[in-house]
């Protein structure tokens, strides 16, 4: 375990300097050369010279998601002669990254929200229909108004469900009234959980933040609503009259071991939010303003000002009641893949990538970004008839907001072992650098990756 | 998870992608400006100019390191480090370089030999 260091003192800038003068103009030097060759970025991003694979397969993507589109862009670069078609009704094409951001405050909601024509390719064939059924062992997929699509590869990326169902007495509708909040799913959800926090911040009361067990996306989100509300009370200098609890359905804040030992004293000594284990959020009463939990000791039903809805997520019901959902117990109804290669277990034309694949780790754009290339580079040495060669290693991001303008970037990989992209961000201290990739960055490495570029 | 160069260019490609058009006028004109300086090299008082120039980087190289933080919604307080520090100078002089570069063209204009 190394040593956390969080809110440190700010040193002065010259007394930060002493202990590593040489590492401090490197950075700055690195900074200024990132900054002066951005304006000339678009002259040196000519297509790296790719042989493409010449083939006549019909290849199937369900899913128009990050993963669906960016699996498109890198197999029309990659496949020459394929028809390849695209199965999603959905039009709109919302950056999910960027919702705890408008959940929080910090951006406004049209800030996500984008067209996913702009990202597919041409020559990419888009049926705008949902999904209904899918039949590996024919080769086909059924849209909702019963077409039949024929395929030689098939790619799910669908995404997955939330099950708001599964809390009593909840709907996606009460969003943003009745003090409830939900960052998932969309900028309208988000949008309304920030009327809903903003209210909160000015009367302070009790807030709960719940977590739903089992897989869920961005893992992370949770605990980022309550630390920016958190922050967000103290901005409007109405901490004091709040009190927060955050209900954890097992005894673990964080799947990464060092990040969720930090948690675990962070929350109740640094930030005054006491932490209820085992806790698994089972009903609510908005009239009442009331939430139920599940424990080993029975019910417990507490009064709330505020809470954070976070419903229990699963594979969408295509996927959930088809041959190629896993009966793993571990995965039971996700995408069977295999955790390296992404590719399906009992049917090897077909794989996946995003929320919807059954690995231990992995339901963030990060690990879609992973996995994307991954999937697409086996396919194609699959229809070339070259070994598989790709391997997907676990790895995920979190850039954890722990207050508005600071942050941590998490990454680890399926040995929950620490794996930073850039060696200069320790994933051990709370600066304002991942703040600014989460605020500026990020939006638009998601964008290149939809290009199929990253 | 690394990154190439080529991914770094794209994803810098992505966040100028909205300024793209006007960064495109920005540099057709400095084009044009640099070519009608050749031309006229001859009568250039080349040093006022230069130092007119790097002392408008400079005031943009500081102006941007003191707005940057603000700009992301954070406060120079939230600060920490060497390396929030060393990102927020070297987007500073990355900046102000290319402020002074520029700008040096137009000015140049103005400092001419009768």
């Amino acid at each position: 375990m190394k040593p956390f260091r969080f809110f440190q003192p700010v040193a002065p800038a010259d007394a930060g300097m002493q202990p590593g003068r040489r590492h401090f103009l490197a950075l700055s030097a690195s900074g200024a050369v990132l900054a002066a060759t951005g304006l000339g970025a678009g002259a040196l991003l000519t297509a790296a010279p790719v042989r493409a694979v010449n083939t006549q397969a019909r290849i199937v993507i369900v899913g128009a998601g990050a993963a669906g589109i960016s699996l498109a862009s890198r197999l029309s670069s990659g496949l020459d002669g394929a028809h390849i078609t695209l199965i999603d009704s959905r039009e709109a094409h919302y950056y999910q990254p960027g919702l705890t951001l408008v959940a929080t405050g910090a951006w406004n909601a049209s800030r996500v929200v984008d067209s996913n024509s702009r990202y597919i390719p041409s020559g990419v064939t888009w049926i705008k229909e949902r999904i209904q059924e899918f039949d590996p062992d024919n080769n086909r997929v059924y849209t909702e108004s019963g077409r039949g699509v024929d395929y030689d590869y098939l790619l799910v990326a669908t995404g997955l469900k939330l099950d708001f169902d599964a809390i009593e007495g909840m709907d996606p509708g009460l969003i943003g009234s009745h003090g409830i909040g939900c960052v998932y799913d969309n900028p309208d959800h988000a949008a309304r959980t920030w009327q809903a926090i903003e209210r909160f911040t000015r009367t302070g009361g009790v807030g709960l933040f719940t977590r739903a067990p089992g897989a869920i996306k961005c893992a992370g989100a949770p605990l980022k609503i309550t630390m920016l509300t958190e922050h967000g009370l103290r901005r409007a200098g109405n901490r004091a009259n709040a009190e927060l609890h955050y209900f954890q359905p097992d005894r673990s804040l964080f799947s990464q071991p060092d990040m969720d030992e930090f948690l675990k004293e962070h929350f109740p000594q640094d930030r005054g939010i006491a932490v209820n284990w085992e806790h698994r959020f089972t009903a609510i009463d908005p009239g009442r303003r009331e939430a139920t939990f599940a424990t080993d000791d029975g019910e417990r039903t507490l009064g709330y000002d505020f809470i954070h809805v976070v419903p229990p997520m699963t594979a969408p019901d295509s996927v959930r009641n088809s041959a190629l959902a896993s009966e793993e117990p571990a995965f039971a109804g996700w995408l069977e893949v295999d955790r390296y290669t992404m590719q399906h277990r009992r049917y090897p034309n077909v794989f996946g990538a995003g929320d919807v694949v059954g690995t231990p780790i992995g339901k963030t754009a990060a690990s879609v970004k992973a996995q994307v290339p991954v999937a697409a580079t086996n396919l194609i040495s699959l229809i070339a008839g070259r070994e598989m060669t790709a391997r997907y290693n676990g790895y995920t991001s979190c850039p954890l907001i722990t207050e508005r303008g600071r942050g941590i970037l998490v990454e680890f990989d399926y040995d929950l072992n620490m794996v930073p992209s850039f060696g200069f961000i320790s994933p051990y201290e709370e600066h304002w650098v991942p703040w600014l990739m989460k605020d500026r960055m990020l939006h638009a490495a998601y964008n290149a990756m939809l290009r199929g570029r990253i | 998870m690394a990154f190439s160069l080529t991914g770094i260019l794209a994803v810098l490609l992505e966040f100028l992608r909205p300024f793209l058009l006007p960064l495109a006028v920005v540099a057709v004109i400095e084009l044009i400006l640099i070519v009608v300086l050749v031309l006229r090299r001859g009568t250039l008082r080349v040093r006022p100019a230069v130092r007119l120039a790097a002392g408008l980087g400079v005031a943009a190289a500081v102006l941007t390191t003191l707005l940057l933080p603000p700009w992301t919604g954070a406060g120079l307080a939230q600060l920490s480090g060497l390396l929030d520090y060393a990102a927020v100078i070297g987007g500073g002089i990355g900046l102000g370089v290319a402020a002074g570069l520029a700008l040096y063209p137009p000015l140049q204009l103005f400092f001419r030999r009768p």
